[in-house]
């Protein structure tokens, strides 16, 4: 049985502090100063990354064919469906009831932990989410 | 009936959070609104002593906050506004944690956090806490006190503060200093600047509620500038209205959804 990483514990910690967009260097030195672990960026890479495979997606037949299936009427792409007739099943969010996805995520702290940025960094990070939120639905 | 409970949040002390309430009481009063008030702090008790009418409510247990959830869904208050202490820390969060927001949402009550952020590195610091944990199950309103300085940092130029601001979308008032004569002065005899201004009874050197204006306040244009303070307030509050409307709230929402 392979043994766990040492960076285990601290797993939720860190997809937090990814998605916060801390680079692996800061983390490093945060598990280090705050949770005395001293721990590679290479180690702490290949522990991130192993962990962010995107899971296969699970396909699903539409509703409507379903439906059209049961009701006996015939269908279109009943052996060859294209694409267009193929979702992949959502395995979280408000439409299914799931767990709201979280926007600002922060790691909560009793010591100083903000990162202060030169005007050049502040100005990337705000096209950057602007960037992102346009490319929301 | 939808209730609207807006409360203060961040641990520091000293952050402008009670200020920041006091605004927000006139002004709704001001716009016909009659918020029921609930001191939380029971310690300094700001809020009961700026507005004797509001609730204290004792916190000697976490639990002592279901109170005001409590007041909304039974008494049917449109809006409810609470003062909570500053230094709870995280015990009071976690109560916050519990509270069933989409279930409450169904039933038509709707949180907005209020934060107060100064030079202090610890006011923001304190209010991301709370941001970090309550995320987007709550409208934010975000006082920016300047009574300590123009300058705000940690809210303006840090990567978590801009990514509140960004992901979060909270509204902002900008509180501008006031001169500490007239501070010290409001704070010493317990007036809003509403009631040094709307005062009707100068001859006797009283506020419309009876208490006493002191010496400096009643001055005209002690009063004059003391009002165009608070209009500068009001009228980003203007901006904001949509947070305190249920109606507002809900045609927001749609516009920003599409």
């Amino acid at each position: 049985m392979m043994k766990p990483s040492k960076l285990a514990p601290y797993q939720t910690l860190i997809a937090a502090w990814r998605q916060e967009g801390k680079s692996y260097r800061e983390i490093v030195q945060i598990l280090r100063d705050s949770h005395g672990l001293n721990v590679g960026r290479n180690t702490l890479h290949s522990f991130v990354k192993v962990r962010s495979k995107r899971p296969r997606a699970v396909y699903t037949m539409l509703k409507n064919t379903i439906e059209l299936r049961a009701s006996g009427d015939s269908l279109k792409h009943e052996s060859h469906p294209t694409p267009a007739d193929l979702q992949p099943l959502k395995t979280g969010g408000n439409d299914h009831g799931g767990p709201r996805p979280k926007r600002f995520n922060y790691t909560y702290s009793n010591t100083y932990n903000l990162t202060r940025l030169t005007p050049e960094q502040k100005a990337a990070l705000e096209k950057k989410l602007e960037d992102q939120q346009k490319g929301e639905p | 009936m939808s209730s609207i409970i807006l409360f203060t949040a961040g641990a520091k002390g000293g952050s402008g959070k009670s200020t920041a309430v006091r605004f927000l009481v006139t002004y709704l009063r001001e716009h016909g609104a009659n918020p029921l008030l609930m001191d939380l702090d029971d310690e300094n008790k700001t809020l009961s002593r700026f507005f004797p009418e509001a609730v204290s409510v004792g916190i000697k247990k976490k639990s002592s906050h279901d109170a005001l959830v409590h007041r909304a869904l039974t008494d049917q208050y449109p809006l409810i506004l609470a003062d909570l202490k500053a230094g709870t820390g995280r015990e009071v969060l976690e109560w916050f944690l519990e509270v069933p927001f989409e279930e409450l949402r169904a039933s038509q009550v709707t949180f907005v956090c209020i934060g107060s952020i100064t030079s202090s590195p610890d006011s923001v610091q304190s209010f991301l806490n709370w941001a970090g944990e309550l995320g987007d199950q709550v409208s934010y309103l975000v006082f920016r006190n300047l009574k300590d300085g123009e300058i705000l940092p940690d809210y303006e130029d840090t990567h978590e503060a801009i990514r509140f601001r960004k992901e979060l979308h909270p509204s902002q008032v900008t509180l501008p200093r006031l001169d500490e004569e007239y501070q010290t002065e409001l704070e010493r005899l317990n007036l809003t600047i509403s009631e040094v201004i709307d005062s009707d009874q100068l001859q006797q050197n009283l506020s419309a509620r009876g208490k006493p204006l002191g010496d400096i306040l009643p001055h005209l244009l002690v009063r004059a500038r003391l009002r165009n303070y608070q209009r500068r307030i009001y009228q980003q509050l203007d901006d904001a209205s949509h947070l305190f409307s249920p109606t507002q709230r809900q045609q927001v929402k749609r516009t920003a959804h599409g």
